[in-house]
Order: structure tokens, then sequence, then C-alpha cells
């Protein structure tokens, strides 16, 4: 179990005091995964933002590349003011390249809040849990259901394909499943058996299909690409929200949290501006508000009580981070993504 | 170039090309060029810096082959099966009207102004286990069960050759449409069957274009990244997909070495073709 319902965090009194939005100026560029999650930050924090500072904020998406990260930072021609990360994994990885600035936590308010969700270089804006949906045409929800994350690996009962997520190894959880489906305990998956992982899900290697964003993976859910796979908790939501009749359900059960992080780049133009949109961003009312787009926020005092009723069941708290398993350790990713990936290509090639 | 003394004030026209060329181009190869031979992948191209450490690591490493291997193979099926669509459609278009032919040309040359996520995308609806291929299947009673034509090399191939047809038509069309029907006339009536009409005056006269086009297709198709990350299956991992996975994990020397590998093997390529045929025969020349 998480124990993020025990954290202490005080929430900045904020409603009044927004001193920090004035005698900013020029623009700022944001680079964001973009589609939905872009109009959830518009919502959210970034309208806002420029009507209280006069600041323009420009977007670009999809995330961008941390090799062209790297290049802007070695040309000294950093582009970007603000960077949505996939999580603190690529912010330990970034800050290693000497690539992000250093946040002032006590100035941002984010002092307080666990270390799960923040660093020096970046914090979370809101987490997710990787966990699985299926098809209900395929398991109706008052028949035999898939009721944990682990049935991913389940054949016996729940035969048929099955979607992961392809990009990468990591931020979505799949060799923590794979090793807790093999009797595992949570709390030991870290540092991962790499080659327990790798055997066990050779047991389900044939039925694989990868997806590549999280709109894909919950579309190939209900266009039948697979009948079960595992998903960012926001997309299934989202999906429900402009169809409530899609046949799609979820569970939490075991299933990993992760996080999505901003950070300032290294030699930004405006980083002022930009941990201003920070601190904005991780204020109780724009998370809840997010939380309400696209069910991603922190569970932070203050928040909760925001979030509507119909988007409860796919937002991570409650119930639903209590019957999750573990987070993801990203640092554990930052130290070894780069051996990780070698291996995951090579049994994705087949040795 | 025959006529370079008295139009030489034309040359200016090419400034601006060939100024956007080497600063978007050619300067960026050149650094991509020294990473790949510098111990920490810099632009630091002291003499003690130098090494081939990026190169002899490629060269020993299984999985970068297979990645090759993946890459040569999909590359080539779907060059051969683009010109194997794009030369009869060429040929079928001489026998048209012009009316009919314009608007054959137009469809095939729309393809290139459809985003090409789109294209894809409408291939995994084809495609899919419930896709529109599955649905005659089953509902023909060909199969019982969808069969597998997503997310697999199959796949890739399909999407990679729907994107190089057009381009194997619009480097092939010009040259077949010319040639001359009084050439194939004269063959007939000297008592030559079809057959060898094609085999003996046609093809020969084709055939420059025909390996330009698959010069092009190959190399466009090889440096191609998106079809395989969107329709392939697990084993698909070609080799723009891995550089742009290294260069995610700042290895930037390997990234590099691959890149200036792909680069020579491109252009190997293209000096074999000339080789087998002067460049100016199938670049338009006379």
């Amino acid at each position: 179990m998480l124990a993020t319902a025990a954290f202490i965090f005080t929430s900045p009194a904020l409603a009044d005091d927004d001193a920090y939005l004035k005698g900013l100026s020029g623009s700022l560029n944001f680079n964001q995964s973009g589609g939905e999650l872009q109009k959830g930050f518009d919502a959210a924090f970034v309208q806002a933002f420029t009507e209280a500072s006069g600041v323009k904020v420009n977007y670009s998406s999809p995330q961008t590349d941390f090799a062209r990260i790297k290049a802007m930072h070695e040309a000294d021609a950093m582009e970007y003011d603000l960077l949505e990360l996939g999580g603190q994994g690529d912010v330990t990885l970034l800050s290693k390249q000497g690539l992000l600035e250093k946040l002032d936590l006590k100035d941002l308010g984010l002092d307080g809040l666990p270390k799960q969700y923040v660093s020096e270089y970046g914090v979370d804006y809101g987490p997710s849990g990787s966990t699985l949906i299926w098809n209900t045409t395929v398991w109706p929800e008052d028949g035999k259901h898939p009721t944990s994350v682990l049935d991913l690996f389940n054949t016996k009962d729940f035969p048929g394909k099955r979607c992961i997520f392809g990009g990468a190894p990591y931020t979505n959880g799949i060799l923590e499943y794979a090793l807790m489906a093999d009797g595992v305990p949570a709390d030991e998956v870290y540092p991962i058996d790499v080659e327990r992982a790798l055997k066990k899900l050779d047991t389900i290697r044939d039925d694989l299909v990868f997806w590549n964003s999280g709109a894909e993976s919950v579309q190939f859910v209900l266009d039948g690409q697979c009948d079960l796979g595992t998903t960012w908790s926001g997309r299934p939501a989202l999906r429900k929200h402009q169809d409530p009749d899609a046949p799609i359900a979820m569970t939490w059960k075991d299933a990993m949290v992760g996080g999505g992080w901003l950070a300032i780049p290294t030699g930004a133009k405006n980083p002022k501006a930009a941990a201003a949109m920070i601190k904005l961003a991780m204020k109780p009312e724009s998370q809840a508000k997010l939380c309400n787009i696209i069910a991603y926020c922190l569970p932070i005092p203050g928040v909760k009580e925001l979030i509507d009723a119909n988007m409860r069941p796919w937002v991570p708290i409650d119930d639903n981070i209590a019957q999750t398993a573990l987070a993801e350790n990203g640092d554990y990713y930052a130290e070894n993504l780069p051996a990780l990936t070698e291996r995951w290509n090579a049994w994705r090639l087949g040795k | 170039m025959r006529s370079g003394r008295r139009t030489g004030w034309l040359g200016l026209a090419g400034v601006p090309a060939g100024l956007l060329l080497v600063t978007a181009f050619y300067l960026p190869l050149l650094s991509i060029g020294i990473r790949s031979i510098t111990a920490d992948a810099s632009l630091s191209l002291g003499f003690a810096n130098l090494s081939a450490a990026s190169f002899v690591r490629l060269a020993e490493d299984t999985i970068v082959r297979r990645v090759v291997a993946n890459t040569l193979e999909i590359s080539l099926f779907s060059t051969l099966a683009s010109i194997a669509v794009a030369y009869p459609l060429c040929i079928a278009l001489r026998g048209l009207r012009p009316a009919a032919r314009a608007t054959v040309l137009a469809l095939v040359t729309m393809t290139l102004w459809t985003s090409i996520l789109v294209r894809l995308y409408a291939w995994t609806i084809i495609l899919g286990r419930r896709g529109i291929l599955n649905s005659i299947f089953i509902g023909t009673g060909l199969t019982d069960q969808p069969v597998d034509l997503l997310f697999n090399t199959t796949s890739v191939v399909i999407g990679m050759t729907n994107f190089l047809i057009p381009y194997a038509m619009l480097i092939m069309y010009p040259s077949i449409m010319g040639v001359d029907e009084d050439l194939l006339s004269a063959g007939r009536s000297l008592g030559a069957r079809e057959v060898k009409v094609f085999a003996r005056i046609f093809l020969p006269m084709t055939a420059p274009v025909l390996v330009a086009a698959f010069i092009v297709c190959l190399a466009l198709s090889l440096g191609y990244y998106i079809t395989p990350a969107v329709l392939g299956g697990p084993s698909d991992i070609t080799v723009p997909v891995f550089i742009q996975q290294r260069a995610r994990l700042f290895d930037w020397g390997s990234v590099s070495a691959l890149g200036v590998s792909l680069l020579f093997v491109t252009l190997a390529l293209t000096a074999l073709a000339t080789r087998l045929l002067p460049l100016e025969r199938i670049f338009g020349g006379r």
C-alpha cells in the first residue's frame, strides 16, 4: 500500500497572494505531450496564468526528444522554458546531464511535499496509475472479469491479446507487474530482476500488442486489437467522459503509480515565468481543475474535496490509491535505463 | 553545365539553396561525423580525442546486427513491392486518355497530401483484428478466427509500400510515358511478339528509371521512422527507431556512428547503381 494518506502537507494560502504572478514579462514556451493533456493544462492553470501575469504561453508538442534538449543546451539556444516530463526517472536522467535548473522549493511552496512527488529539479504535476483496462463486451462487469493489473499475465482465465506500452520498459509498470505476477512482493520489486521479469513476459509474448500513446491504449481495447491492456488511468476517464457507454472497465488493484513532472531546462529564456507557472499549477484549485479534466492531480489537502464525483473512480485517491501496490522508483530507472533499454530491445528482437 | 560560361550569373540563383544546404544539412552532418569519431562523442576534434570506439562497439553489438538486418529486410521488400505496383501502373497509364491519366495520377499523388499518420492509422482500421479485411475473411467463412495482419513485419511492409508508391510513380512516370510508341510498333512490325518487345525495347529503355526509383525508394525507406513505430510488432525495431531510442539515452557516440554508417550504406548503394548506369541517365539527363 502507498503511504500517501499519511504525509503532511500544508497547502500554501494562495487565494489572495498572487504577487508572484506580477512583474513578469515576455512569453513562455511550454513543451508538453499535447492533445488532451494540453487542453487540461490550458483550462487548469495556463489561461489563468496568462490573465494574471500578461505572459503569453506558447505550446509545443509532443514531448521533446531529450537529445534535442541536449543539443539546444550545447548550442546555447534553449527554446523551452517549461518541460513536461514522463516521470521522476526522466527528471533525474536530465538533471544528471546538467539540463535542468534547480527549483527553489521553498519559494514555490513545495518543500512540504513528500519526496515521491518532488525533487530538487522537478515536481509531479499529477500522478496517475498504470492500470489495467478490459473490454466489457468480452468480460462483463457482472460476470467473471479481471480484478487485478496482474491478470495481464493470467492467460488461463483471460485468454486473448493483451496490450502493453511499447515505447520504453518504464513509466508503465510492465517489469514490475511481471515480477509481482511471478510472486515477488511489491516492496521487493526494486532493484528489478530483469531476467526474471522478461522470463515471465515470455509467457505472454505471443499475445502482446504494443501501444505507443495513451490514446491508443484505450482505442486498441475498444477496437478489439486486444481484450485487455495496461493504460494510464486518465485515458479511460477521458474516453468515458466523451462516451459514457464505451465498453471499458478499469482496475486499480496492484497498479503502479507514476507521475508526470514539470521542470525548467537549463538556459531557459524565461525561468522566472516558468517558476511562477509551476507555483500556480501546484495550487490546490489548479490541481483540482486538472483532475476534473484529465483525472491527474496530486492527492494534497484541498484538492480531493474539489474533484467531481464522476471523475473520482479514475483519480488516484482514496480507495483507488489504497488498492495500488507501489510507486515507480524513478531513481532506479535514471540509474539503469541505458542497460535496461538494451536488454528490453534484445528481448523484443527475440533473444 | 556546358553553357556555364555564357550563363554564369545564373549560378547566383543557386546561392540561397546552397546556403540552406550548408547550414541545415552539411554542418549538422559534419558534427555527427565528428561525434562518431571522438572518444567522448563531443565536437572537440583534438588528436588525443580521436577514437574508433563507437564504431567498434557497433560492430560488436549483436542487437545492432539484428536491427540492421530488420531494416534492410523491411526496406528491400517495401521498395520491391512499391516498384512492382508502380511500374505496371505507369505502363497502364500509357493506354489511357489524358483526362483519365490525370485522374489516376491525381489519385496516386493525393496520398502525398494526406498526413502520414492518418494513412498509417487507416491501415490499422483495414488490417485490425476487427478490421475491414478480417470482417470479410470471417464473413465469407474463410477463417473463423481473426487473422493477425497488424503489428508485424507484414503490416510494416504494407504501410511502407503505401508510402513509397507515389514516389516510385513520380520518378518513373515521365520516362515511361516518353517511350516512343513508334519504336514498339517497329519491333512488332519486324515480327517480335509482345513479350519480346517488352524485354528487348521497353524494359531497356525504362531500366534507368527503374534503378532510379529503386535507389530513391530504398534510401527513403532506410531512414524511415514512423511506419515501423506505428505498424510494427515487438521485433520490428529498425535503425531509425533504434537511433531515436539511444539518442534519448544520450548515447551520442553510437548514435552518430550508426547514422554515419547508414549514410555510407546509402551512398554505397547509390555508387553501385551509378556504376551500372551513369547518374545523368538516371536523373533526367539525355
